[in-house]
């Protein structure tokens, strides 16, 4: 029997909101298996993004367990790059070496960005320092929270390319958070969540 | 609406606490210094009325008339005694002791009202009691006629007169004599003239009877006529009014307009039967000169310690600028109108400046009460101060973030006053100004030799204020570029990060650093100049009274103070007075061998030679004398040159000739007044004035003057002495600089000031990790430690407190020298160099690094504790 990179069962998260309590996650199970890429769809509030903070460890479940056995790393909706930093220096602050930094920008494209500050950059090339600054973790898993969600349809597609081929050539899980129909159909398995849970779970060929 | 503000301050209790208490802090800094005012402006009234021992002197044309005139103002309310008094001068008093026939010069006779004594205060009796039939005497006339109670003495009104014998009932030391035989004149106001050097008190109905009989009584009218000491021949019949204290409340001004307005009552309420010379109010408008300069220089001290206090509030309110604008944003959508949301603005800053401003006044009252004992009588004034504060700092504070953010984020242009160099203007004007009263020694107060009221310009502002406001632009136009010159250009290194970090928020960091350097340069500002206040204080506290403990008024006194336990050594010298042409002059007979024993000389004291080199001069010529630059321009004078004085002859009662030497220029000297006195040989002078000894001893101690004072005062007592010290001098002098006790204040302001610095590391330290959540949220969501994130806010913090104690220790110690530059004719002498208050400072110090190690643990706390999938979901 393989080991599952991510194992959650049971999950629940509720917090509060004003003075009511908000359930975000009800009792979810979702196994991320190594090299295995996974949608998680859904509408606005069904819980993705909440789901991706408990698997990179950033929430702590109101109940359930997650079994972590490999390392991860979030890419965020809106890139969260380190303002005051350049690109080189947002992906160096995640990496073990100067020369990882260099070499990541390179693979998303963008060795002649490193000196530029987040406000200097595209917003598709900010989500490519994202990217590049996720990967300078080495993550087995790698997390995406709606990778496209403030990006045209070209950049939006360019950003996708990418990932897939990163995902070719290092060989990390992927698991993608995205409300888009279009770009769930691109991976393997799609979970859809509706009110915190999960509704729907297929494989794709 | 109230309620959805309230709802809104409750969901964020921390950032609301913080706008709250910071704005207190400032609230409470204004509001304690209103309080303070307050308190000091009535102690000063309070001083001032204690100081004058006799309020009002009314001439009157005869003893019926003041006995009459007296006994209706007695009644009058605001009257706390009235009593009629007779004065006039007789020509000698004689005892036929064991020894023989002793005669006295001629001297002055007090006729007033048994009990008069216990009314008002110009004598106190020693021993005895005024009696019918009776006199006292004062006891340098006791001492001259060796008479003491129930021996029989001879008064002679008048050369010619039959001498009229009376049973001497007590010995009194007469306080007030250069008021009570002053001329009389209500149109001239008071004219404290030279005492007699012999008094006698007689009962005013025996004065009547016997001895008023043999003189003329002078007029009201003709009253200035006895301005000359011993020019009067008659009678001065006068009413003497002591006015009820607490009828005289609040400010000196306050209590002069008081005080008059009582007079005219009076005088209103007997037409033409008499009107008052006004001691009282010469003494209170003397008061209310030193009272304005005294609000002003509180004024001055304080306002910028509030002001850098407000722009804590404005770094409290840049806390809340993103949740402000999200509300903003949502209130929009749902159709709130642009009225209504500064309606809500404007209901949110009330409710913040309220509890601002009641935890303002609170705080502000227990100030005053715990650090200086100050009566908080003035609360009104505290309360709309701090409410005042407390609203609008709430409101600008609020705006103003509001704004600077948004013009943070458009990049607007330079504003104008960057464009005008306003900044760099201010500073070359302050300098300036700084320069010219150097150079030009000009002098910020108008009037320096009219003491005792010292008068101000508000010339003396300017270049402070200048510095300040030159200072605090040029620091914000600066943007804390001084941060990237310490940073590399490229972060590789963790502690790059953290460089590079402060460098690229420079203009965030520099506003935690305006207000840390301001608020550090206001306490050490404060603290420099009040110390070196303090310390001229002393300096002018020993000048006037002479040394540690002066014992005067009785001659004879030295051995007992020697004996004193606490006393390390003693000098005794003899006061008194001599003519030099016209100008009557203070004369200070000295032993130079023995002089250094009792009290301290300065270098500076003279012109053309040390203090050693005067004293000198003076041992090896006996008739040598030390006079003042001005008698030595006024009369063409030269070292050497013969100088004839006419000295007081205690036992004639006249002035005579008496041959000197002009040895040296004096300036200053312990006890000598501001203007012109001479300094001679004691034996000199003993034996050209024929005083029975000398009548001031200067005394040093080993222990606290106020401790060793007392038992002086023990040990003299026998004698009737008088005994001063240093320490009570302070409460005592009716002016110069000691008039205006800085120790209250700057406690209160230092106290702030410590607050606040500890105050504006924590806001700091909120602020940023607020501003900075996403960033903060996104490094730890990126694995890195709690311990490498906070680094970032505390390396900003450490940077902070290095720059601006820096910064505050050049802007403090300019804005002090400024301020003593410009003072320099209050201090006197003026200081040679400003004193440091280490205690103080070190505590500043300790304050500041306790500070940032408290924010730096608030920074790790807040970073540990922050909801990060919370925080990374914010938009």
């Amino acid at each position: 029997m393989t080991v599952a990179a991510i194992d959650c069962r049971g999950i629940e998260v509720v917090y509060p909101s004003g003075e009511e309590r908000v359930r975000a996650l009800a009792g979810v199970d979702l196994a991320v298996a190594a090299n295995e890429s996974v949608a998680l769809v859904g509408r606005s509030g069904s819980g993705k993004t909440t789901l991706l903070h408990v698997l990179a460890g950033l929430v702590v479940p109101t109940a359930g367990t997650v079994n972590r056995n490999a390392t991860t790393s979030l890419v965020f909706q809106g890139a969260n790059l380190l303002p005051n930093f350049t690109a080189r220096e947002n992906v160096q602050f995640a990496a073990a070496e100067e020369a990882d930094a260099e070499r990541l920008l390179g693979l998303v494209g963008l060795e002649s960005k490193g000196d530029h500050l987040p406000r200097e950059l595209s917003g598709g090339e900010a989500q490519r320092v994202a990217l590049a600054r996720s990967l300078a973790q080495q993550p087995d898993v790698l997390l995406c929270d709606e990778p496209t969600g403030h990006l045209d349809s070209d950049t939006s597609a360019r950003v996708l390319d990418l990932i897939a081929a990163l995902r070719a050539e290092l060989g990390f899980a992927l698991v993608v958070a995205t409300h888009d129909p279009s770009v769930g159909a691109r991976y393997e398995r799609l979970v859809e969540l509706r009110d915190g849970r999960v509704v729907h779970e297929v494989r794709q060929p | 609406m109230s309620v959805f503000v309230l709802k809104l301050l409750v969901r964020a209790p921390l950032r609301t606490a913080v706008r709250a208490l910071v704005l207190a802090a400032s609230a409470a800094l204004l509001g304690a210094m209103v309080l303070f005012i307050g308190h000091s402006l009535r102690t000063m009234t309070g001083t001032a009325v204690r100081s004058v021992p006799l309020d009002w002197q009314g001439p009157v044309a005869s003893a019926d008339a003041a006995q009459r005139v007296a006994g209706r103002i007695a009644q009058l309310p605001g009257i706390s005694a009235a009593q009629p008094v007779g004065t006039a001068p007789f020509a000698e008093a004689s005892h036929r002791s064991s020894a023989g026939l002793i005669r006295s010069g001629a001297g002055s006779a007090l006729a007033a009202p048994p009990g008069y004594e216990r009314r008002l205060h110009s004598f106190r009796l020693l021993h005895g009691a005024l009696r019918e039939g009776g006199v006292v005497l004062d006891q340098q006339l006791a001492a001259t006629l060796q008479a003491g109670v129930g021996d029989l003495i001879a008064l002679t009104p008048r050369a010619g007169a039959r001498p009229v014998s009376l049973r001497v009932t007590g010995i009194a030391v007469v306080t007030a004599a250069d008021l009570l035989f002053q001329p009389l004149n209500p149109l001239a106001g008071p004219a404290p003239a030279q005492p007699p050097a012999d008094i006698a008190i007689v009962p005013f109905s025996t004065f009547v009877q016997r001895i008023a009989p043999a003189l003329a009584s002078i007029p009201p009218s003709g009253a200035a006529a006895a301005a000359v000491p011993g020019a009067a021949h008659g009678v001065s019949w006068q009413v003497q009014v002591q006015v009820d204290p607490a009828a005289l409340t609040g400010s000196p001004r306050h209590a002069y307009d008081l005080a008059t307005r009582l007079r005219n009552r009076v005088e209103r309420t007997l037409p033409g039967q008499v009107q008052f010379v006004d001691n009282l109010a010469d003494g209170l408008s003397g008061a209310a000169g030193d009272a304005l300069y005294a609000e002003a220089l509180y004024i001055m001290l304080a306002v910028p310690g509030a002001l850098v206090g407000l722009g804590l509030a404005y770094l409290a309110a840049l806390g809340a600028v993103e949740r402000d604008r999200r509300i903003l944003r949502l209130l929009r959508a749902r159709g709130a109108s642009r009225r209504k949301l500064l309606a809500l603005a404007a209901v949110e800053s009330a409710v913040v400046g309220a509890v601002a401003g009641a935890l303002g006044l609170l705080a502000s009252i227990v100030a005053v009460k715990w650090l200086v004992g100050g009566d908080i009588s003035t609360w009104p004034w505290a309360a709309g101060v701090c409410f005042g504060v407390g609203f609008i700092g709430s409101l600008v504070g609020r705006v103003a973030a509001g704004l600077g953010a948004l013009a943070e984020e458009q990049r607007p242009k330079k504003p104008l006053w960057q464009k005008l160099y306003l900044d760099l203007l201010a500073l070359a004007v302050s300098g300036f100004v700084w320069w010219l009263t150097a150079r030009t020694g000009f002098s910020a107060v108008v009037s320096p030799d009219s003491n005792p009221t010292l008068s101000l310009s508000v010339y003396m502002f300017l270049a402070p204020a200048l510095l300040w406001i030159g200072a605090t632009l040029l620091l914000v136009r600066v943007r804390g570029r001084l941060f990237e010159l310490i940073a590399p250009r490229r972060a590789r290194r963790p502690i790059d990060y953290l460089l590079v970090s402060t460098a690229r928020r420079a203009p965030a960091v520099n506003r935690g650093l305006v207000v840390t350097a301001l608020l550090l340069a206001f306490a050490v500002n404060l603290s420099l100049f009040t110390a070196t206040w303090d310390q001229q204080a002393t300096v002018d506290a020993r000048l006037t009274v002479g040394a540690d403990v002066v014992v005067s008024g009785a001659t004879g006194t030295e051995a007992l103070v020697a004996r004193t336990s606490g006393i390390t050594g003693t000098t005794a010298l003899d006061h008194t007075y001599a003519y030099v042409g016209p100008d009557l002059q203070d004369t200070f007979g000295i032993d130079a061998a023995t002089f250094l024993h009792g009290t301290t000389l300065r270098d500076s004291f003279f012109l053309g030679g040390t203090a050693q080199q005067m004293l000198d001069r003076l041992r090896t010529r006996p008739d040598a004398v030390l006079v003042s630059k001005e008698t030595v321009t006024d009369y063409s004078l030269a070292l050497g040159d013969l100088l004839k004085l006419r000295t007081l002859d205690h036992r004639t009662g006249t002035f005579h000739v008496v041959p000197f030497h002009v040895v040296g220029i004096v300036q200053e000297f312990p006890s000598a007044p501001h203007d012109s006195f001479m300094v001679a040989n004691r034996s000199y002078i003993l034996r050209v004035t024929h005083d029975p000894g000398p009548n001031v001893v200067f005394a040093r101690t080993s222990a606290a003057p106020s401790t060793v004072a007392p038992r002086v005062a023990t040990a003299v007592a026998p004698k009737g002495a008088i005994v001063k010290n240093i320490d009570n001098q302070t409460t005592q002098t009716a002016s110069s600089i000691t008039t205006v006790g800085l120790r209250g204040i700057s406690r209160i302001e230092e106290a702030f000031a410590l607050l606040l610095a500890a105050a504006a590391l924590l806001l700091y330290v909120v602020v940023a990790a607020a501003e900075r959540r996403q960033e903060l949220a996104t490094m730890a969501a990126l694995g890195a430690r709690t311990r490498r994130i906070a680094a970032f806010i505390w390396t900003e913090l450490a940077l902070i407190v290095v720059v601006a104690s820096a910064l505050a220790t050049l802007l403090g110690w300019l804005l002090a020298e400024m301020l003593v530059a410009m003072l320099q004719h209050a201090f006197d002498p003026p200081p040679d160099h400003l004193a440091v208050p280490w205690g103080f400072l070190g505590a500043l110090a300790l304050v500041i690094v306790l500070g940032g190690a408290l924010a730096a643990l608030v920074a790790s706390h807040t970073i540990r504790r922050m909801p990060l999938g919370a925080v990374l979901r914010e938009e």
